[in-house]
């Protein structure tokens, strides 16, 4: 009877007791969770610029969180899978499985560390946080399993109850056993061969386990009897466990009654008695001491209502006072440990930051310091806390921050306490004020801005002044410098006139300061054209590899002459056509490439790479346009003003050479019109890097970027100094389906191509750079034909000019020839048909135009231009016609029979009638025949507006004065051809 | 180098038992591995001999024949007292992948015992995407420009990557190699020390040899090798080659780099068993071409006929390994590596050369795991238990 009602009492007790026990530590383990992602939120929450600034102080930061929320570990990972905490910075953690995929929500887990001690990790996404230009996506603790649970667990002595987390599908999510359970077996699995009472049932628990449902189950394990109690983890897909051994209870209530009722009836008895006597001598001393007792406690009543009354009068005076000075108390309280248990802020303060009661602004710390600016936030927790740890009692708390308060935004306090402390320096008691110094800084503010706005100002007056005086000064210099060129050799000419060496040699000097000085005047009119707004861009149809070509061929000469080293390539190009203004794009990229050759000493090197980004949107394409060049560089200093007008590092004077200051501004200028952004980064010495980045519509499908069936599966090799090139090429080849190798080695190329050899596995194609410092390509190309023999297509790619070794190329068994950049376009073309000999450098077919014995009619009214002209074409085979105005043209054309001008050329301003009026008239003529005459317009007018202007007239053509001769022919050539 | 090997059998697993001596000491430090199914191996070698200076063993020390594992992860920092309080480390190895994953887990350990100590290790463990020899350089010439009490480089191309080693160090850097791929004296590197793998033509050859064991030494065998110019890829291949080149009855029909992917390891097999109806085995030279060859031999449903060997840990091979598919394993304690890069790199920070405190080549042991270790394998290195 005894054994069952003890049996009885085990299992009562063992139910509530244990579900009790299980309850409090899941709900513990649950806190414990969430009081981590608030951490987390605090953390984000607080983390500003001043963290992000470099990896010192991003780490600085995540050792102090670390430190603050006693965790294992904090850390944030960027979008290229960089994991930063506090010591380390690490790729590619791939043990943090939340790491595989993109995170949309909070997640809790476990890590599996590679055989060490499972950890807790608890991540959030992260948003709008840039570190070093790469998105931070993820931030997430690691908390110690063990910690967490061991201030859970019962284990002590004898005691045999044990604590414990497992995963709804049984698995252990600790690292120790638990009970007969040993470490990291799975309960489910484990329970389903125990023995289960009377009452239970293993199904149930299993899908109470699957459920996150409570309960509890008695069984036999291992020879022991226990019961088990389960309860669900709020939030997770744990189960916190409890299980207890049936035989520790039963013993200890079997003697715990036995004992217990021996004693309690010798007790009973002695209680009695004792309690007789002792209540008959408390009732005779009470009565005597009540009268004494309760004249006492009238006087000490009186005493401390009076002394309430006095605390009371000092209190609202004190308040009184501080509503009067706009200031307000504080005190906090602290235990041995320093732990904060209460806080107390005045109603002053709360009415201060506009609120009424307690309930709306509560006595907690957080109460204040959530509504700290976050620009001063940390500042101020760090002073706060700096404070409190100040265990030497020296420092003390003054600050002056910003506050969000309830009806007027934030506002600026000062705040200032004193801590009383222990002996051992810990703090008790922290008192102190807060005083509303908005006004007070909100004018300080002002004025600073006032006297910065005012310095800025005359800043910006004396740096305009001064950068246009040095803009005079360089100006009249630059243009004094070619002037007393071309004066001084004009008059040596004419002194040596009959010297004709000389007289060539002195020409050709003065054409080379006219040259300069055009240029000098053409940027300075640009730039006066651009800051008018007179400069439009007009976008047309544009083919980009054709302007990274033509810009190749216009800086070639220049290249060789200054024996640069030049590199020119293109990645992830697939749209080669766009809409832009080229002329434009020209402009700049010419502006920037010719500033790179300038400042770059021979022997330098200088590259333009394009890029295609793909973050534009449908129907735009995006591209980088970078100039990079190894020249002398630029300060610091001058970088902040390199795209001002007027602005040179260096007059001509001192680093010899030229330029007026301006190619900078034109081509900022340029870009902004494009709706682009120009960056630079420089290093005095080192070199400089200009990026352009702009967006254009497309006109045209993408480069196709299927595979070449015939290609499929065909190795090709790639051999080029340039790691660039070697990348773009390998990935061009991989898009059209072919499997390529790439080498920066001409040795490793030919060693390559043998190995491929003796494995039967042979490149289909090769592309080799001509120039490579360890063996030129045509070495190169000579060894693997030894090896591979005559029929497969070897391709020298390069940004040279191969006129001079095309003959020997072809002897070494050069296939064809490729200019650099090359563009996937180009790339398909040339593997589609590789085995035709082609070139991909545009040559001149030219049409031969004989000039002899067509007539032009010049209409020029001054007669130096007439001469120059008349000069120029007659010598040319012309014969020529002038008249002096647009109307004498028109009367000469209208009175002339067909055929007889093959051709007018047209200056705009002229009196009686200019140009634009005459071609008109012109065009307006009965005859056909003369009313289609072609009509060039040759002017001083050389605007793009006044081009538009001429065409818009009806002429054909327009060439601007000064006369460049070359061009003149070319486009008589074209037109009369 | 001497190699001494013994064979035996334990449990139905074969077993690789090396022994070792410390230069300079003098003293044997005998060790065998008696995990069941597992076989133990340290490396070929025995002793070191004095032109290749001092090689210790990790489990050098260990006299119990019990003791010895698979992976360790019970280290304690050894006695050496540091002389700074902190230090500043940069890292940087062939890929992203979770071989040297495990490597950091080492790091990590070895940095927060030294923290327990008041010595705090700063590093960057760093890698690209793809291996590259080129990036490889970039980053270590980067690194040279920021101020690092050391620089690590597990090398890409020994070619490509030891002149900028050996200019670094005449510029003054300390500059150590560490993990799968050193860059030796005899290569003309002129690094301080290296910890890691240095056997790893000996585990391309023996687990070549438990491949021809099983198949009777008769038959066709296919070898994927992984990163063209990795010289622990290259090194284990030629072992592999080796050791066929010594049975008449074998034959290798097809060798192929598989840029150490399991998307390139899975295609090369499929043309291996389109090509070879009568393909006997495939060797296997780095940790992703094991999956992508089973993943073949499993698709081909002819995971009866193919016996595959490889190597490394990764989880989906050892589950292969588990059911059969793949015959065995060579598993390198990767966390060891790690924890004893860090150490090292803290001596060579305080001026410490190769000698009493460390040897030049702190090496690591590699461990057969044959189908009947491959549940505690999981176990131990997964937290796996079903």
């Amino acid at each position: 009877m005894s054994q069952r009602a003890t049996s009885q009492a085990v299992n009562r007790v063992s139910e509530f007791y244990l579900e009790e026990l299980a309850g409090r530590r899941a709900q513990v383990v649950s806190e414990e969770l969430k009081n981590n992602f608030t951490y987390i939120e605090n953390v984000l929450d607080i983390l500003d610029d001043s963290n992000l600034k470099s990896q010192e102080t991003l780490r600085r930061f995540l050792g102090k969180m670390k430190k603050l929320y006693s965790l294992d570990k904090f850390a944030l990972v960027d979008e290229n899978g960089i994991v930063y905490t506090e010591h380390s910075t690490v790729s590619g953690l791939s043990h943090y499985n939340f790491l595989s995929e993109e995170l949309t929500e909070p997640v809790i887990t476990t890590a599996n560390l590679y055989g060490a001690k499972k950890q807790v990790i608890l991540a959030v996404p992260v948003d709008n946080i840039v570190f070093q230009e790469s998105r931070i996506k993820v931030c997430f603790i690691q908390i110690n399993i063990d910690g967490m649970l061991s201030s859970l667990t019962l284990q002590t002595g004898g005691n045999e109850t044990y604590c414990s987390l497992y995963h709804r599908n049984g698995e252990d999510l600790t690292n120790g056993d638990f009970g007969n359970f040993k470490a990291g077996n799975n309960l489910l699995s484990a329970l389903s061969d125990a023995k289960i009472d009377k009452g239970f049932k293993y199904g149930e628990m299993e899908e109470a386990f699957k459920n996150g449902k409570s309960g509890q189950i008695a069984f036999q394990y291992r020879g022991l009897r226990e019961t088990l109690c389960y309860v669900p983890v709020e939030d997770t897909n744990w189960m916190m466990t409890i299980l207890i051994r049936d035989n520790v209870i039963f013993d200890q209530i079997s003697s715990i009654s036995t004992d217990m009722m021996r004693r309690s009836i010798i007790q009973i008895v002695i209680t009695v008695m004792v309690m007789l006597v002792v209540f008959l001598v408390l009732i005779c001393q009470s009565r005597r001491n009540a009268r004494i007792l309760l004249a006492q406690e009238k006087a000490d009543g009186d005493r401390i209502r009076n002394a309430f009354a006095q605390i009371e009068k000092e209190q609202a005076s004190m308040e009184n006072i501080h509503a009067a000075m706009g200031s307000g108390l504080w005190s906090m309280e602290f235990d041995e440990r320093g732990e904060m248990i209460s806080c107390s802020w005045s109603e002053v303060f709360r009415n201060m930051l506009g609120y009424d009661s307690e309930k709306d602004f509560p006595n907690r710390i957080e109460s204040w310091a959530d509504l700290l600016c976050q620009e001063d936030k940390e500042r101020v927790l760090k002073e706060y806390w700096d404070t409190v740890r100040d265990y030497s009692g020296e420092k003390t708390f003054d600050v002056e921050y910003r506050l969000i308060t309830q009806n007027a935004g934030l506002r600026w306090f000062h705040s200032a306490g004193r801590l009383s402390r222990r002996e051992d320096g810990s703090p008790i008691t922290f008192v102190g004020l807060f005083v509303d110094i908005d006004d007070e800084k909100k004018l300080e503010e002002k004025l600073e801005r006032q006297k910065i706005d005012l310095e800025d100002a005359l800043a910006v007056a004396q740096h305009a002044n001064k950068a246009k005086t040095t803009f005079l000064n360089n100006m009249s210099h630059d243009i004094r410098t070619p002037m007393n060129a071309i004066i001084g050799f004009t008059s040596l000419a004419a002194a040596h006139i009959e010297n004709r060496e000389q007289v060539q040699d002195y020409l050709s000097k003065i054409t080379t300061s006219s040259n300069h000085l055009l240029s000098l005047i053409n940027d300075v009119l640009d730039m006066s054209r651009i800051e008018s707004g007179k400069v439009k861009i007009e976008e047309k149809e544009t083919s980009l590899p054709e302007i990274m070509h033509d810009l190749k061929t216009i800086v070639q000469a220049d290249i060789t002459s200054k024996q640069l080293e030049f590199f020119i390539d293109t990645a992830d190009v697939v749209n080669e056509n766009v809409l832009c203004d080229k002329l434009r794009l020209n402009q700049l990229l010419l502006n920037l490439l010719s500033n790179a050759m300038k400042f770059t000493k021979p022997g330098g090197m200088v590259g333009v790479r394009i890029i295609q980004r793909g973050n534009a949107p449908e129907g735009w394409a995006a591209y980088e346009f970078q100039v990079k060049d190894t020249g002398i560089g630029m300060s610091p200093e001058f970088l902040e003003h390199v795209f001002e007008p007027f602005e040179r590092e260096r007059t001509s004077t001192v680093s010899g050479i030229q330029g007026t200051g301006l190619g900078m501004a034109i081509t900022k200028n340029i870009v902004d019109m494009m709706g682009g952004v120009i960056s630079v980064v420089s290093e005095e010495g080192k070199g400089t890097t200009f990026t352009v980045s702009l967006q254009f519509r497309t006109c045209s499908e993408p480069v196709m970027q299927n595979i070449v069936p015939e290609l499929k599966g065909l190795r090709a090799l790639v051999a080029d100094d340039d790691f660039n090139t070697c990348s773009s090429v390998t990935q061009m080849l991989s898009t059209i389906g072919m499997r390529p190798d790439w080498t920066t080695s001409g040795k490793e190329a030919v060693l390559r191509v043998k190995l491929a050899v003796e494995q039967d596995d042979a490149y289909a194609a090769y592309i080799i750079d001509w120039l490579m410092p360890d063996m030129n390509g045509i070495e190169v190309v000579r060894r693997i034909r030894r090896l591979i023999g005559d029929d497969k297509p070897i391709i020298i790619l390069t940004a040279y000019d191969w006129s001079d070794i095309e003959e020997e190329a072809r002897k070494a068994g050069v296939t064809a020839f490729c200019s650099k950049p090359i563009f996937l376009s180009e790339l398909r073309e040339i593997l589609e048909s590789p085995f035709i000999v082609k070139d991909t450098k545009g040559q001149d077919d030219q049409e031969t135009v004989s000039f002899q014995g067509r007539r032009l009619l010049l209409v020029e009214d001054n007669e130096i231009n007439q001469e120059i002209a008349q000069e120029i074409l007659k010598e040319a085979g012309f014969l020529m016609d002038v008249a002096d105005d647009g109307s004498i043209a028109v009367d000469k054309v209208k009175n002339s029979k067909p055929g007889w001008y093959d051709l007018v050329l047209m200056d705009i301003q002229m009196p009686i009638m200019n140009g634009y009026e005459a071609a008109k008239k012109i065009r307006a003529l009965e005859n056909k025949e003369l009313a289609g005459i072609p009509i060039i317009a040759m002017t001083a007018n050389a605007f793009d507006e006044d081009r538009k202007a001429a065409f818009d007239a009806g002429m054909d053509g327009h060439i601007a004065k000064p006369i460049d001769i070359p061009k003149l022919f070319e486009l008589l050539r074209d037109i009369l051809k | 180098m001497s190699h001494l090997k013994e064979k035996e059998k334990n449990l139905g697993g074969r077993v690789h038992r090396k022994t070792l001596m410390k230069a300079g000491l003098g003293a044997f430090f005998l060790w065998s591995a008696v995990l069941a199914g597992c076989g133990k191996k340290a490396s070929d070698e025995l002793m070191q001999n004095s032109e290749e200076g001092q090689v210790l063993y990790h489990q050098n020390g260990i006299e119990s024949t019990e003791s010895a594992s698979v992976v360790k992860f019970d280290h304690k920092l050894d006695e050496y007292m540091p002389l700074k309080k902190q230090y500043n480390f940069y890292f940087t190895y062939k890929t992203v992948h979770p071989w040297w994953d495990a490597v950091a887990l080492g790091m990590e350990d070895a940095a927060k015992q030294y923290e327990e100590k008041g010595i705090i290790i700063d590093y960057e463990y760093l890698a690209p995407n793809g291996a590259s020899a080129q990036d490889q350089i970039q980053r270590l010439k980067d690194a040279a420009g920021r101020d690092f009490d050391v620089i690590g480089v597990d090398v890409a191309d020994v070619e490509i990557v030891s002149p900028v080693i050996n200019e670094l160090m005449g510029e003054g850097h300390k500059v150590m190699t560490f993990s799968s791929s050193d860059a030796a004296k005899e290569d003309g590197c002129d690094r301080i020390a290296y910890v890691g793998n240095t056997h790893n033509y000996e585990d391309g050859a023996d687990l070549t040899r438990a491949l021809c064991e099983k198949l009777n030494y008769k038959g066709k065998v296919a070898i994927l090798v992984g990163t063209k110019g990795a010289p622990c890829h290259e090194d284990r291949a030629l072992g592999a080659k080796d050791v066929i080149a010594e049975y008449p009855d074998m034959e290798i029909v097809e060798i192929e780099y598989d840029e150490d992917t399991v998307e390139l390891a899975y295609e090369f097999t499929k043309k291996f068993l389109t090509d070879y109806e009568d393909l006997a085995g495939i060797v296997c030279c780095n940790m992703s071409n094991p999956v992508g060859a089973a993943r073949a031999v499993i698709e081909a449903g002819r995971e009866d006929e193919v016996v595959i060997v490889g190597m490394d840990h990764d989880q989906e091979a050892l589950h292969y390994l588990k059911d059969g598919i793949i015959y065995a394993l060579g598993v390198q304690d990767c966390y060891s590596i790690g924890f004893d890069t860090v150490q090292v790199a803290v001596k060579i920070a305080d001026g410490q050369l190769p000698g009493e405190n460390y040897p030049e080549k702190t090496q690591e042991i590699t461990t057969i795991v044959y189908q009947n270790g491959a549940a505690e394998m999981l176990q131990i290195l997964y937290g796996e238990f079903n």
